[in-house]
C-alpha cells in the first residue's frame, strides 16, 4: 500500500470520526442521513443550531487539540529518542494546567492572556523537567526524564488540586476543566487553535530532517551539519506551545502524544517527514472519537473528554511500559 | 590501622549517629509540643502542658485532647510510616527519586478508598484502611508482578510504576467526576492530603499495623543494604533477590497505603524524608531507617501546624504545603546530585 | 573441591541459547580465565554458576552441593561472584561496603561478630585500601573502587571466586594491580579463581588455565600454551597471528596481524 493511499485512508477516517462526533448526541432529529444538509443549508430548526452553534465548535476544537497534542508528542519523542516520552509524562501538560489555573485564580497576575499563560506554563514544566533530567545538553537520562517528569507533574497538579480548595464555587468548574470537558466550548476559541495547529504543523515539517537525524545520536547529528542543542530546543519549544494551546483551550488531555506517535509509527514508518501529516491526522482523528466516545459511554450523560482519554491512554502507556525492552 | 584505632573510630561515628537520631527525636517532640499551640485558636505553652499532665491551671481540654492530639499522633504516624516506606522504595529501586508515589501505591489506594466512599456510601468509613492498603497492594502488586515474571531491572520497574499509577489516577479522575457534588466533596478534600477533622478514631484504626509494619521495616535493614548493591551483587553475597524485593515492597506499600487511608494522599513526604536523612548520616540502614522515620514525622508535624499558623483560622492542608516545599527542594537534590548508577 | 559443569545451556528472554551444552570441572587451586570474542557466552558462563542466570538445561555443583537448587546464602558461602562494574550505593564507606561481604556467613539481621571484623580487618589489609576505609566509595577512582570490591569478595571468604571482567575501564596499572591481587589471592590464600578476561595476553600470563569461547561452546581448554596457539586464534578471532615466548615469563604472547601481511 502506497503512502498517498495510507494517507487517504487516514483522512477518510478522520472525516468520518468528525461525522460522528457531530451526530453522536442525545437529539433525534440530527443523524448521518441529514447531517450535511444541516450543516451547509441554514433552515432555522433547532437541529441547526445544534449542529452549528454547540456541536460544530467542540468537534473542531476536539480535532484541533487532537492534532496539536499528537504533533507536541512526536516533537518530544524525537527530542529525548524516548518513545515513551509525551507532554504528559514530561509533566508539561500539567505545567499547562497550572498556568491557566494561576491565571483564572488570581487574574491579577494574568497580564497577558489565558493560551500564553498555558504556554509559560507548559514550558516552565519542561524546562524544569529537562533540567533536572540533564539538561539538553545530550545525556538525557531516560529514568530520570520520566520520574522529573512525573514530579514536575504531580507538583503542578497538586497545585492544581489545591486551587479547587480556595474557592468553593470554583471548585466544580476547576474540576470540569481539569478533565478538559470541552461540551460548552464555543467557535471562537477554534480560531486561535487552528492558528496554533497551522503553525505547529509548519514548524514541525521544517524540523522534521532535523529530527530523523537527531534519533542517530548527537555525535552523529553534529557530524552531518545538524545541531543536536538547537534542534532539540526547538523541538521542545514546539511541543511546549502546541501543549499550552491546547490546554487554553480544552485543558489537559492527557496521553494523545504518547499513542498516536506510536501507532502512525506502525503504519507510517519512521521518517518524520512522512508521520508529522500522519500523526497531526491521527491525532485529530482519535480525540475525535474521544468526543463520540464521551457522549455514549453512560448514555444520555455525557463524560468529560480528559477523562476518556486518561481511561484510553493510561493502559495503553501501561502495555507500552511493559513491553518497553529498552529504556531509552 | 590498629584494630584498637578502628575500633574507636567506628565507636566515635556511631555516638555521632546516635546523637543525630537523639536530636532528630527532641525536635520532633518540640515540632509537636508547638504544633499543638497553633491554630484559629493560639494556647500557650503552660497551658497545653496543664492540660495534656492534668495540672491545676487553666487547661484547654476540648481542643487540645479532642481536636489537635489526635492530629499531631496521626502526623507523626503517617509521617514516620511514609518516610519508611520512601526509604525502602528508594532502596529498591535504587533511585532516589523514587518514592511510594512512583510504584503507583497512592493512586491504588486512592482509588480503592475513593470507590468504597462513592459506590458503597453505607460502609463505616473504619474499613477505609483496609480499602487503600487494597488498592495500594494491588497497583503494587501488578508492578511486581510484571516485575518478577520478566526479571526487570529497577528503572523499568518504576516505568511500571509510573504507567500503574496513571491507570489508577484516571479511575479516581473518572469517579469524581461521575459523582455528584455532595459524593465528591469528601473524597475531593481527603484526596489532597489533610489531618483536618481527624479523630482518635483514626489513630485507633491505624495504630496497631502501623508499629507492626515499622517493626518489619527496621528488622529489613541489612538486606536493604545488600539489596543497593544492585541484583547481580547482591545475589553473589547470597541475597535471594527476587524473594527479598518482593517483601520488602509489600512492606513498603503497606505502610504507604495505610497512611493513604488515614490522611489520604501526602506525596513529598516519602521523597524528601530518606533524602534528608541520608544526607545527615549515610547509607547504612540500620541508622538510615530511623532517623528517615524521624524527619518524616518531623515533616508532617511541622507540614499540619504551619498550616494552621499561616492564617487562621483559614486551614492549608499538610498535604498541600508538603507538596509546594517538597517539589522545589526535591528540584534542588536533583539538580545539585549527579546521575545516578543505573541498570 | 571441584565446581564442575555438566550440560549446561543458558541464554536471555526467549532468545537463542547464548550456551549451549557446556560441560567444564574448574579444579581447585587454579586460576582459570575465559576468553574468546564479543558474544561468545563467557560471561553469559560466568553468570549462571554466580546463580544470575537460570540455565535452561544442565547442572552446577560445587562438590556435592546443586549450585542450582541450594539455598542462596548456602552457595555464597562457597562461591563469591563480583559481576562487571559492579553498582556503587550512595554513602557507603569502604568499611561498610567489604563488610557486606560477611553477609552469606551472618543472620539477615547483619549482626558482626568478632570472627566477621577478622575477616574484614584482614581483607582490607590484604587489598591495600586502609588508608580508603572511611571514604564513601563513590568518590573513589574506578582503580581503588575496584580494590574496595575485592576486598568485599575476599571477606566473604569463600574457596571459589568468580570475577566478571574485573579489568574492565581500568588502566593498565590498576589492570596489572588487579591481575597480581588475583594471583595473590590464589597462590597465598588458596583461592580458586575463575576470571573472564578481554585481553589475550594478559590472560595468558595470569593464567593456570586458559579457556577458550566461540558461539556458546568451548574451543580449546588446558595450559596458556596449548590454548594460545595461532590456529586456535585464527579459526575464533579470525585474525592472523604469531605466537612468541614473552621475555620476561617466557608466557605465550600474541601478535596479531591483518590477514595477508605475513
Amino acid at each position: 500500500m502506497s503512502l498517498a493511499v495510507r494517507y487517504a485512508l487516514l483522512a477518510a477516517a478522520v472525516l468520518i470520526a468528525a461525522l460522528l462526533s457531530l451526530v453522536i448526541g442525545p437529539r433525534s432529529d440530527v443523524g448521518l442521513g441529514n447531517i450535511l444538509h444541516l450543516l451547509f443549508v441554514d433552515d432555522g430548526s433547532l437541529a441547526r443550531s445544534t449542529v452549528v452553534d454547540l456541536r460544530l465548535p467542540r468537534t473542531l476544537v476536539a480535532g484541533l487539540v487532537g492534532a496539536n497534542l499528537a504533533l507536541a508528542g512526536l516533537a518530544l519523542q524525537a527530542v529525548t529518542r524516548n518513545p515513551l516520552a509525551s507532554e504528559s509524562i514530561l509533566g508539561i501538560n500539567q505545567g499547562a494546567a497550572l498556568g491557566v489555573a494561576i491565571a483564572v485564580t488570581v487574574p491579577s497576575l494574568m497580564i497577558v492572556n489565558l493560551d500564553v499563560m498555558a504556554i509559560i506554563g507548559a514550558i516552565a514544566a519542561g524546562f524544569l523537567t529537562f533540567t533536572i533530567a540533564g539538561g539538553l545538553t545530550g545525556r538525557l537520562d531516560s529514568i530520570r526524564l520520566v520520574l522529573a517528569g512525573v514530579t514536575v507533574g504531580a507538583f503542578s497538579f497538586a497545585c492544581v488540586r489545591f486551587t479547587f480548595t480556595l474557592e468553593d464555587n470554583l471548585s466544580r468548574l476547576v474540576l470540569s476543566w481539569v478533565s478538559a470537558d470541552i461540551s460548552a466550548v464555543r467557535l471562537a476559541q477554534a480560531g486561535p487553535l487552528a492558528l496554533w495547529a497551522a503553525l505547529g504543523l509548519a514548524a514541525s515539517l521544517l524540523l522534521a530532517q532535523g529530527f530523523n537525524i537527531l534519533s542517530l545520536g548527537d555525535g552523529a547529528s553534529q557530524g552531518l551539519g545538524v545541531d543536536p542543542r538547537r534542534t532539540r530546543f526547538l523541538g521542545a519549544l514546539l511541543a511546549a506551545i502546541l501543549t499550552g494551546a491546547s490546554v487554553a483551550a480544552a485543558g489537559p488531555v492527557m496521553f494523545v502524544g504518547l499513542v498516536v506517535p506510536h501507532l502512525c509509527r506502525l503504519w507510517f514508518g519512521q521518517n518524520h517527514r512522512h508521520l508529522i501529516p500522519a500523526v497531526a491526522l491521527g491525532g485529530a482523528g482519535l480525540v475525535l472519537l474521544a468526543d463520540a466516545m464521551s457522549k455514549l459511554v453512560r448514555f444520555p450523560y455525557e463524560t468529560p473528554l480528559g477523562t476518556i482519554c486518561a481511561l484510553i491512554g493510561a493502559p495503553y502507556f501501561l502495555i507500552a511500559a511493559i513491553r518497553a525492552r529498552r529504556m531509552a | 590501622m590498629t584494630g584498637t584505632a578502628t575500633v574507636a573510630l567506628r565507636r566515635h561515628r556511631d555516638r555521632r549517629a546516635l546523637l543525630l537520631i537523639g536530636g532528630a527525636a527532641v525536635l520532633t517532640l518540640l515540632a509537636a509540643l508547638w504544633s499543638l499551640g497553633v491554630g484559629a485558636v493560639a494556647i500557650p505553652v503552660d497551658v497545653i502542658v496543664n492540660t495534656l499532665f492534668n495540672l491545676d491551671g487553666e487547661k484547654q481540654t476540648y481542643i487540645i485532647m479532642r481536636s489537635r492530639l489526635p492530629r499531631i499522633v496521626l502526623a507523626l504516624m503517617a509521617g514516620g510510616a511514609l518516610a519508611l516506606s520512601g526509604t525502602i522504595i528508594q532502596a529498591v529501586i535504587r533511585n532516589p527519586l523514587a518514592s511510594p508515589g512512583i510504584i503507583g501505591i497512592n493512586s491504588g489506594a486512592a482509588l480503592f478508598a475513593v470507590g468504597m466512599t462513592i459506590l458503597l456510601p453505607t460502609v463505616p468509613q473504619t474499613w477505609l484502611p483496609l480499602a487503600a492498603s487494597l488498592g495500594g497492594l494491588t497497583a503494587a502488586g501488578i508492578v511486581m508482578l510484571v516485575a518478577h515474571r520478566r526479571l526487570l531491572s529497577a528503572a523499568h520497574l518504576a516505568l511500571i510504576g509510573v504507567a500503574v499509577g496513571f491507570v489508577f489516577e484516571s479511575g479516581v479522575d473518572y469517579f469524581l467526576i461521575t459523582s455528584s457534588d455532595a459524593e465528591r466533596s469528601a473524597p475531593l478534600i481527603w484526596l489532597t492530603g489533610s489531618l483536618w477533622g481527624r479523630t482518635w478514631d483514626h489513630v485507633g484504626m491505624s495504630l496497631a499495623p502501623l508499629a507492626v509494619l515499622a517493626g518489619m521495616a527496621m528488622v529489613l535493614a541489612y538486606r536493604l543494604d545488600l539489596i543497593t548493591l544492585g541484583e547481580a551483587t547482591a545475589t553473589g553475597l547470597g541475597l535471594d533477590v527476587g524473594r527479598q524485593r518482593l517483601i520488602m515492597l509489600s512492606v513498603a506499600t503497606l505502610l504507604a497505603s495505610v497512611s493513604v487511608a488515614v490522611v489520604g494522599v501526602m506525596g513529598f513526604i516519602g521523597l524528601m524524608a530518606p533524602h534528608i536523612a541520608r544526607h545527615l548520616i549515610g547509607g547504612g540502614h540500620r541508622l538510615l531507617l530511623p532517623l528517615a522515620m524521624l524527619v518524616g514525622m518531623l515533616l508532617v508535624t511541622l507540614a499540619d501546624g504551619v498550616g494552621r499558623a499561616i492564617a487562621p483560622p483559614i486551614e492549608v492542608s499538610a498535604g498541600i504545603l508538603s507538596a509546594l516545599i517538597g517539589a522545589p527542594f526535591f528540584v534542588y537534590v536533583m539538580l545539585t546530585t549527579a546521575s545516578e548508577q543505573e541498570t | 573441591m571441584s565446581i564442575t559443569l555438566r550440560g549446561v545451556t543458558a541464554g536471555y528472554g526467549r532468545d537463542r541459547a547464548v550456551i549451549s551444552g557446556i560441560d567444564m570441572e574448574i579444579r581447585d587451586g587454579e586460576v582459570t580465565i575465559l576468553i574468546g570474542p564479543n558474544g561468545c557466552g563467557k560471561s553469559t558462563l560466568l553468570k549462571t554458576v554466580g546463580r544470575l542466570l537460570k540455565p535452561r538445561a544442565g547442572t552446577i555443583r560445587v562438590d556435592e552441593l546443586d549450585v542450582l537448587g541450594s539455598n542462596p546464602k548456602t552457595v555464597a558461602r562457597a562461591i563469591a561472584y563480583l559481576p562487571q562494574d559492579p553498582l556503587v550505593p550512595a554513602a557507603i564507606t569502604v568499611e561498610q561496603l567489604v563488610g557486606y561481604g560477611r553477609a552469606p556467613h551472618q543472620s539477615l539481621l547483619g549482626l558482626r561478630s568478632a570472627r566477621d571484623n577478622e575477616h574484614i580487618e584482614h581483607a582490607i589489609a590484604v587489598a591495600g585500601i586502609g588508608h580508603l576505609r572511611d571514604r564513601p566509595v563513590a568518590e573513589l577512582s574506578g582503580g581503588q573502587r575496584q580494590s574496595a570490591f575485592f576486598a568485599m569478595v575476599l571477606a566473604q571468604d569463600t574457596p571459589y571466586a568468580i570475577l566478571d571482567e574485573p579489568t574492565n575501564h581500568l588502566d593498565i596499572t590498576h589492570q596489572i594491580e588487579t591481575l597480581e591481587l588475583i594471583r595473590r589471592l590464589n597462590g597465598e590464600h588458596s583461592k580458586t579463581a575463575i576470571v573472564v578476561l578481554h585481553d589475550l595476553n594478559l590472560a595468558a600470563r595470569y593464567a593456570d588455565r586458559l579457556v577458550l569461547m566461540k558461539d556458546g561452546a568451548i574451543r580449546a581448554d588446558g595450559p596458556p600454551q596449548a590454548v594460545l596457539t595461532a590456529l586456535n586464534i585464527a579459526e575464533v578471532f579470525a585474525v592472523d597471528s604469531r605466537i612468541i615466548a614473552d621475555p620476561i615469563y617466557g608466557k605465550p604472547l600474541c601478535v596479531p596481524y591483518p590477514t595477508g601481511h605475513g
